[in-house]
C-alpha cells in the first residue's frame, strides 16, 4: 500500500515547513526531508497552499520528473483538488513539485522511492501459490470424481 | 475529485426508504411460506436453480465488489481485477462440495453440523469462533459501507444512514427468513447486474481505446506489467481468500441445505460464472478514471466517482447519483441479510441447541431466531456506530478462513485422518497467516494460512489417521 504523504494542520504549521517559503507546500508525514517509499507503485500526495482562508477557489499544478532538477517534467494534475493518488509507478526514484495554476512559485520538491519486492522472494511465495491452489483444486476435483464412482 | 453529494439529502431518504419498503413487504409476503425451521433458515430445502443461482450471486456482491475491486484495479492494473474476479472460483469450486454436503448431511442445517460430526467438540468450537469473528467482522464493515454510502451519496449522516440499511434488512430477514433473503437477492441481483452493465457500457462508450491504452502507458505503466509484483501476490492471495471464506461460512453451507440437491451444484456454478465479470467491469470503471480526466483523491472510492462523472456527462444530473446509489445499496442489503440469516442460524442451532440443549418447539422457535437475528443486527450497529475500522480486521482474516480450506475438504472426500494435526494446522496457520499480513507482507496472509494448514492437512493423512466418524442425521429443531 502506498504511503499516504498526510499530516494534520497544526503539526504541519508548526514543524514541517516555513510557510513564506512558498505558496504551495506538500504535507508530509514525519521528517519532511525523507521521501515517500512505496513496495506498490502507489504514491499519494497531498499540498496545501500558503495561506488556506484564501485559497477558495484557486487551481493548482502539479509535475513529476525523474530529475531533482526537472530538466525534463511531465504535468500530472491541473485543477482545485489538494491531492491525488497516482498508481501505477514503475521502480524508481521520481521528484513532484506542486505550485498554484496562476503561476505560483514551485513548492519545495519531494521525492519518491518506489521498489516492489525482491524477484527471488516474489518467485518464491508465487510458487507457493501456485502450488496451493493448485493442490487445493486438485483435491476437489479429485475428491468429487472418486465419490461419484463410489455412489455409483 | 471527490465523490459530490449528487442528491438532496430528502431524495436520498426517499430511494432508501422505498427501497427499504419493497424489501420488507416482499419479506412479509414470502415469510408466509416459512413453516417451522426448516422453511424458516433453510427455505423448506426446494429452493430451485435460478432462485439458488441468484441468491449466492448477489450474496457474492458486497460492497467490496462494488468499492474494493476498483481500487485493485487503480492500484493493480489488469491483474488486480483478476484477482478480485478468482473469487469467483471458490464458487464455483464449492459445486461439488455441495454435493458431497447434501450427500454427507441430507439433514443439516449449519456448517457447525459439519464441524462438530468431522471433528469433534474441539473442532467445533475453533470453527465457531473463526467463524463468528469473520461474520460479524464481515457484517460491520457491510453497515459501515451502507452508512458512509448514504453519506457521500445522498448527504443522510452516517449514524442515521447506517441505522436504516441495517433496520430494513433486520426487519424483512425477521419476517421472511431465508424465503425474504433469497428472494430480495433475486431482485437485488437483477437491479445489480443492469447497473453494473447500464455504467460499465456508458464508460465503455465514453473511451477511445488507443488513447486509454497510451494513457495508462504513460502514466500507470506498471499497470500495464506482466509480473507487477503486488498485483501477482493478490491474485493468489485473493483466490484462496475466496476459496476460504466460501468452503466454511454458513452464508454458503445454508444456501448448499436450502438448495434441491441436484439444483446445489449448478446453481453455485452458475453463480460463479455471472458474478466473474462483475468485479472486471467495476475495475474496468475505475482504470478510466486517468483517461477520463477524472482525479483520484481518495482510492476507496474510485468507483463510484468515476460512475459518477461519466452518468454526469452523460446528462443524468441526480439521476446518476440515484442509480449508483441503488446498486450500492442492493449490493449491501443482499450480503447484510444473508449474514444476518446465516450468523443467527449458527447462534439458534449451533449454541442455543447444540450448547445449552434449548428448546425450539412451537411458537419458541420464532422467539428464539428473533432474538438471535436482533443480537447480531445490535452487535453490527454498536460496533459500526462506535466507528471503529474493522476493515483491517476483516482483511487480516485471510489467513483464519484459508486455513479452514483443507479441513473442509478432507472432511467431506476423506475417509479418514488424524483430526489432532489437522486442527493443529489450523491454529498454526491462523498464526502464520496473521504474521505474515502483518509482519512481511498484507498480500500474503490467506496464501501463508492456506499453505500451513494444507500441509498439516495432507500429514494427517499419513500420520496415525483414524476413520472420520460415521454422519449421523441431524434431529430435527421443532
Amino acid at each position: 500500500m502506498g504511503l499516504r504523504a498526510t499530516v494534520s494542520w497544526l503539526i504541519f504549521a508548526s514543524t514541517a515547513f516555513p510557510l513564506v517559503a512558498a505558496e504551495v507546500q506538500f504535507l508530509v508525514e514525519g521528517d519532511p526531508d525523507a521521501p515517500i517509499e512505496s513496495n506498490s507503485g502507489v504514491v499519494a500526495l497531498e499540498w496545501v497552499p500558503a495561506n488556506p482562508d484564501e485559497a477558495e477557489g484557486i487551481e493548482f499544478e502539479l509535475e513529476k520528473s525523474e530529475t531533482a532538477d526537472f530538466s525534463e517534467a511531465t504535468v500530472l494534475y491541473r485543477g482545485p483538488d489538494r491531492s491525488t493518488i497516482l498508481t501505477g509507478v514503475r521502480a524508481g526514484d521520481y521528484f513532484y513539485r506542486v505550485r498554484t495554476a496562476d503561476g505560483g512559485r514551485w513548492s519545495k520538491p519531494i521525492r519518491a522511492e518506489v521498489e516492489y519486492i525482491q524477484r527471488g522472494r516474489l518467485f518464491a511465495l508465487l510458487g507457493i501459490g501456485l502450488v496451493v491452489v493448485g493442490l487445493t483444486v486438485a483435491a476437489i476435483v479429485g475428491g468429487h470424481f472418486k465419490s461419484s464412482r463410489e455412489s455409483s | 475529485m471527490s465523490l459530490a453529494v449528487s442528491m438532496s439529502p430528502a431524495t436520498g431518504w426517499t430511494v432508501v426508504i422505498v427501497l427499504g419498503i419493497i424489501w420488507v413487504l416482499l419479506g412479509i409476503y414470502w415469510g408466509r411460506k416459512a413453516k417451522g425451521s426448516e422453511g424458516f433458515m433453510l427455505a423448506g430445502r426446494n429452493v430451485g436453480l435460478s432462485l439458488g443461482a441468484a441468491t449466492a450471486m448477489a450474496t457474492w456482491v458486497t460492497s467490496n465488489t462494488m468499492m474494493v475491486a476498483p481500487v485493485l484495479a487503480l492500484e493493480k492494473g489488469v491483474w488486480g481485477m483478476l484477482a478480485y474476479a478468482s473469487a469467483a472460483f471458490g464458487l464455483m469450486l464449492f459445486a461439488p462440495l455441495a454435493i458431497r454436503i447434501k450427500r454427507l448431511l441430507p439433514d443439516g442445517f449449519t456448517a457447525g453440523d459439519f464441524f462438530r460430526q468431522r471433528y469433534g467438540r474441539a473442532g467445533w468450537t475453533l470453527f465457531i469462533l473463526i467463524t463468528l469473528l469473520y461474520s460479524i467482522t464481515w457484517l460491520v464493515t457491510m453497515a459501515i459501507a451502507g452508512g458512509k454510502l448514504l453519506e457521500a451519496l445522498g448527504g443522510i449522516p452516517y449514524a442515521q444512514g447506517m441505522t436504516l440499511i441495517l433496520t430494513v434488512c433486520v426487519l424483512y430477514t425477521l419476517f421472511g427468513g431465508l424465503f425474504a433473503v433469497i428472494g430480495t437477492d433475486f431482485i437485488q441481483s437483477l437491479i445489480i447486474l443492469i447497473g453494473v452493465v447500464v455504467i460499465g457500457v456508458m464508460v465503455i462508450v465514453r473511451l477511445d481505446a488507443g488513447e486509454t491504452y497510451r494513457h495508462v502507458a504513460e502514466h500507470q505503466p506498471a499497470l500495464l506489467d506482466v509480473m507487477m509484483p503486488v498485483a501477482l501476490l493478490a491474485f493468489f492471495n485473493n483466490m484462496l481468500f475466496g476459496f476460504g471464506e466460501v468452503f466454511h461460512n454458513n452464508v454458503w453451507w445454508s444456501r448448499a441445505f436450502a438448495m434441491r440437491e441436484k439444483v446445489a451444484p449448478r446453481a453455485f456454478f452458475l453463480s460463479g460464472l455471472l458474478w466473474f465479470p462483475i468485479p472486471i467491469a467495476a475495475g474496468f470503471i475505475a482504470l478510466a478514471a486517468g483517461p477520463l480526466g477524472v482525479n483520484v483523491t481518495d482510492a476507496s472510492k474510485v468507483g463510484p466517482v468515476v460512475a459518477e462523472h461519466v452518468l454526469g456527462q452523460a446528462g443524468m444530473g441526480a439521476m446518476a447519483g440515484i442509480l449508483i446509489l441503488v446498486v450500492l445499496f442492493c449490493s449491501i442489503a443482499s450480503s447484510i441479510d444473508s449474514l444476518l440469516a446465516a450468523t443467527s442460524d449458527l447462534l439458534v442451532k449451533d449454541i442455543y441447541v447444540g450448547l445449552f440443549k434449548g428448546n425450539l418447539s412451537g411458537r419458541v422457535f420464532r422467539k428464539v431466531v428473533a432474538v438471535a437475528i436482533l443480537s447480531v443486527a445490535l452487535i453490527a450497529w454498536i460496533l459500526a456506530l462506535s466507528g471503529w475500522n474493522v476493515a483491517t480486521v476483516l482483511y487480516s482474516a485471510g489467513g483464519l478462513v484459508s486455513s479452514l480450506i483443507w479441513p473442509v475438504i478432507a472432511g467431506l472426500f476423506w475417509k479418514r485422518c488424524n483430526r489432532g494435526l489437522v486442527l493443529a494446522g489450523v491454529v498454526l496457520g491462523c498464526s502464520t497467516g496473521y504474521y505474515c499480513f502483518f509482519m512481511i507482507e498484507p498480500y500474503i496472509g490467506a496464501l501463508s494460512g492456506g499453505a500451513v494448514s494444507m500441509f498439516f492437512t495432507i500429514l494427517s493423512r499419513y500420520v496415525k489417521p483414524k476413520p472420520f466418524p460415521e454422519p449421523e442425521p441431524e434431529p430435527s429443531l421443532t
